[in-house]
């Protein structure tokens, strides 16, 4: 149960993205509407945001919810078989004293990370320069 | 002692970069209390941003703001005791009619009772009685209006904010509305700025326009003065839909167009000028006097009858209200100006 709730908190960013998307759907002038008529941020929030979120809310935390369960099943599967989890390892190592191998596995995990991250950036973010270079050199 | 809105050479630049575009350049003017001034201008002339900077949603770049006398330029909304009615109406979708129309007072810390109170007697001097416990998505578009207008005046402002509030409604019940607002608003001598983009909605309710372009003041004045007596080459063209030609003023002060003359109602300076002609003001005689055309295109509207003639000087758009005569297209007629429509700008 605990490990339930740990990663429906940790899945919540996902979940965020759609309540976002919620949000993005308020018509703009209701927030203004709100101030022209007197409110401050906090009775705006209050009265106006949170009221019309409470659907998206609820659907970002099931949402959470769903994956964190389904997820569950595998976090156990996966620690109880053959391979373990990186993570679980090195807290394991820890929990041993082995500090100079838990920091060596948290190394190659930063750098394997990071490289996943330019790849992706690299990938996806270059065609975005690229529109940018082109404009410039039209001006 | 002016009591109303005064903008002291207002600048408006979004984003923070030094060459970012200025929406709103050095613009002043006064708007005098308790009359009706349109902000009018194609879209992107800087006519939004203005209202938004009256309203305190947007503060100036540099410039400053008074109204009723003291300096506003750094007070947001609350403080300035401003009311706005959006052009989505931006009703609260998820509060019924009565807590729409009290959310204001509600927020200024009224008791709900009295602020019930209230809000009821702004419902009806809006004239909507009996839709107190329905959605805004249960009314009509001309109700959801009156809804909007009841929650900006139950909180007796010292200005009222109109943005673009007609574009939504169909025609009768735009003229209906536009009617409404005014009575409205010289029953109780509000203060009120009204932003539009149709020129005939500014000419029918306002007491002064502001015509702008591209961030800069073109004219401001009455509705007559800038119908009548426009003083650039945009205002001429705007107002009425106006076509403009090319002519040129002699030393006299006589202007030809073509083989038609023209005396213009202010005096003009020997040299290139424009002359702008309302589609209403060409006159349809036959063919051999004044202006040669031949009726290109032809559209029957009702009340009147839309007709292009190629001429010398190009296409002309003309608006007839002669129904008697119908004209065949390929026919020749020949063009001449009425009195009245016609009016004459120095070229830059």
């Amino acid at each position: 149960m605990e490990l339930t709730k740990s990663l429906m908190f940790r899945n919540l960013p996902v979940g965020v993205r759609a309540g976002t998307a919620a949000f993005k759907q308020l018509d703009k002038s209701l927030d203004e509407a709100s101030m022209m008529l007197r409110a401050g941020s906090v009775q705006t929030l209050r009265y106006v945001v949170l009221p019309l979120l409470k659907p998206a809310l609820v659907a970002a935390l099931v949402y959470s919810f769903v994956r964190a369960i389904t997820t569950v099943s595998a976090v156990i599967f996966l620690v109880t078989a053959e391979n373990e989890l990186a993570t679980t390892y090195i807290i394991g190592r820890v929990g041993n004293g082995d500090y100079g191998v838990a920091l060596a596995y948290c190394t190659v995990l930063i750098i394997l990370m990071s490289i996943a991250t330019t790849l992706i950036q690299y990938f996806v973010g270059e065609r975005k320069l690229g529109r940018r270079k082109v404009a410039a050199k039209a001006q | 002692m002016n009591n109303g809105i005064e903008f002291h050479n207002i600048t408006k630049r979004y984003g923070t970069d030094a060459d970012a575009p200025l929406a709103v350049k050095g613009i002043s003017f006064v708007i005098k209390q308790g009359t009706l001034t349109t902000i009018l201008g194609p879209s992107g002339c800087g006519k939004t941003t203005s209202l938004r900077m009256i309203a305190g949603l947007e503060s100036p770049t540099s410039g400053s703001i008074i109204m009723g006398g003291r300096d506003v330029t750094t007070l947001g909304p609350a403080q300035r005791n401003v009311s706005m009615m959006f052009q989505s109406y931006a009703l609260f979708p998820h509060m019924n009619v009565i807590e729409n129309v009290s959310y204001g007072l509600k927020m200024s810390g009224i008791a709900k009772p009295l602020a019930k109170a209230r809000a009821l007697e702004a419902m009806k001097n809006v004239g909507l009685v009996g839709y107190d416990e329905r959605l805004p998505s249960e009314l009509s578009g001309g109700q959801q209006q009156r809804v909007a207008l009841a929650r900006a005046l139950v909180l007796e402002p010292d200005v009222l904010l109109f943005d673009e509030p007609l574009s939504n409604l169909d025609a009768r019940l735009r003229r209906e509305m536009r009617e409404e607002i005014r009575g409205l608003q010289q029953r109780l001598k509000l203060t009120v700025a009204y932003v539009t983009h149709d020129q005939s909605e500014a000419l029918a309710v306002s007491d002064q326009i502001i015509v702008m372009d591209h961030g800069v003041i073109a004219q401001a004045g009455t509705p007559q003065a800038l119908y009548e007596y426009p003083e650039t080459e945009f205002v001429a063209g705007f107002m009425g839909e106006a076509m403009l030609f090319p002519a040129s003023a002699d030393a006299g002060g006589s202007v030809s167009l073509g083989p038609l003359r023209i005396t213009p109602r202010q005096a003009m300076v020997q040299g290139a000028v424009k002359v702008a002609v309302r589609p209403e003001a060409w006159r349809i005689g036959v063919a051999g006097t004044g202006l040669r055309a031949r009726l290109a295109k032809s559209a029957y509207l009702g009340s009147v009858h839309e007709y292009t003639f190629e001429t010398e000087l190009g296409p002309i758009f003309v608006v007839s209200s002669d129904l008697n005569r119908v004209l065949q297209v390929g026919s020749d007629v020949g063009l001449s100006l009425a009195d009245h429509g016609v009016s004459v700008v120095q070229a830059v």
